[in-house]
């Protein structure tokens, strides 16, 4: 019975069939266990050999040579069962199959399995190849591309800009391409698109200016002849004259 | 040396070496019963509690020298017994692939019905019966209370748990016993 009276009337209004049973233990120790247990408990605290506790019932002997033999018994007993068990079973499933047997056909060469320990322990021994990987060389590397890349784009960029610089400001101050810089092939092509375009559309041959078809009609030998005409100083002053004040000049 | 020595002078005996064993024995004699009881009301056999005592008095042994005594030797031993019960428990789960504390509680209680002088008959065998059947923590709880008459302060630093959630866990363990021997 409990003797701690708030604990018994705790467990009074909680379980009261509880509080009734009492609190001995129906399981029991062995004779003499508790008066041993120091003494067995410091022989193992000091790695002595163990004294056996009483009370505890020590196992039967064993008969002799018992263990020595057992993993061969069960091993045999295994393999015996494994085999008569694979037997039917092959002959069930496959009687022809049974009947074959397991010999291979194929040949080993001579002194094979004699080297082959000798063989697996030679390539154990061969260091192994060591690939460092060296992350800094790796990100240096990755850093000097990276640079001439930006370089060789940069470098492209300022080429390209040049490149442009170079044609623009003849047309900026001029405000047409020189006639003298503009092979005669291109002003040829032009001449010869008007006069498709002039095909194609009467309208821009009827609209347009009677001395402006002239000079569309010429030909090389009469435009030869008319600047055969013509003073250098006459040529000069045309050509420097501004094409915003002369209808005739042409506009790109 | 007086077999019930107060704690304090038993553990000033074993910091000293020549007296050292003779304190030890002393401190396992004052509290073999109690540790081994509690220690086998969660293990149930006999051979079971054996191991898990004398690895506890073992420990003892090598951490007695950096016991603070912040709390009582009583309360230090029994957090001992009952970590080590837990751990011995848990291995027990592991090895029989146990996953659920239900499963634990039906193994236990098969080895209270192996036990070589149970009685179905009998109320005492069916308390160990039921109390088998509660969750691990609600066990010890139940047993420190019901069989050590341990107050719920002394409870709360051996657990590590709130008097509050001790409390509950031990009326629910009660009403679960009382439940159990009335309808089985």
């Amino acid at each position: 019975m409990i003797r701690h009276p708030e604990i018994l009337e705790e467990l009074k209004a909680l379980a009261p069939g509880l509080a009734a049973i009492g609190t001995e233990h129906p399981q029991s120790a062995p004779v003499g266990y508790f008066e041993s247990l120091p003494a067995v408990v410091l022989s193992r605290i000091h790695g002595e050999e163990v004294l056996e506790l009483p009370g505890i019932p020590s196992f039967p002997e064993v008969p002799a040579g018992y263990f020595e033999s057992l993993a061969t018994r069960v091993m045999g007993r295994i393999g015996q069962n494994t085999t008569e068990s694979l037997q039917d079973e092959t002959a069930a499933l496959a009687p022809t199959l049974a009947g074959i047997g397991k010999k291979m056909p194929h040949s080993v060469p001579e002194g094979y399995f004699e080297g082959l320990t000798g063989r697996l322990v030679a390539g154990q021994r061969k260091p192994a190849r060591v690939i460092s990987f060296n992350t800094l060389r790796v990100v240096r590397y990755a850093v000097a591309a990276a640079v001439v890349g930006l370089l060789f784009t940069g470098a492209w960029f300022l080429i390209r800009e040049d490149l442009h610089g170079n044609v623009q400001p003849d047309i900026a101050a001029s405000g047409t391409a020189r006639p003298d810089s503009v092979p005669e092939s291109a002003l040829a092509n032009y001449l010869d698109q008007t006069e498709a375009l002039d095909a194609l559309d009467p309208s821009l041959s009827e609209t347009a200016k009677p001395e402006d078809m002239a000079l569309l009609n010429l030909d090389d030998q009469k435009v030869g002849e008319l600047l055969s005409t013509m003073t250098d100083k006459e040529i000069a002053d045309y050509v420097n004259s501004d094409p915003n004040g002369d209808p005739n000049v042409m506009k790109n | 040396m007086v077999p019930h020595a107060e704690d304090a002078e038993l553990l000033m005996l074993f910091r000293i070496p020549e007296s050292r064993e003779k304190a030890f024995t002393a401190i396992v004699r004052k509290y073999q019963e109690r540790l081994y009881w509690h220690i086998r009301r969660m293990v149930v056999t006999h051979d079971d509690t054996d191991d898990v005592l004398q690895n506890v008095f073992i420990k003892v042994w090598n951490a007695l020298d950096n016991f603070r005594e912040d709390s009582r030797l009583y309360t230090w031993l029994y957090r001992i017994a009952t970590n080590e019960s837990l751990s011995f428990l848990e291995q027990q789960k592991k090895k029989a692939v146990i996953s659920m504390d239900g499963e634990m509680g039906e193994a236990l209680q098969d080895k209270v019905r192996a036990d070589a002088h149970f009685d179905a008959n009998k109320l005492e065998w069916k308390l160990q019966l039921a109390i088998q059947q509660l969750p691990e923590k609600q066990r010890i709880v139940f047993s420190l209370r019901y069989f050590d008459e341990m107050p719920y302060e002394e409870m709360s630093r051996v657990l590590e748990t709130s008097e509050g959630a001790l409390k509950a866990s031990y009326h629910h363990a009660a009403k679960k016993i009382e439940d159990f021997l009335l309808n089985r």
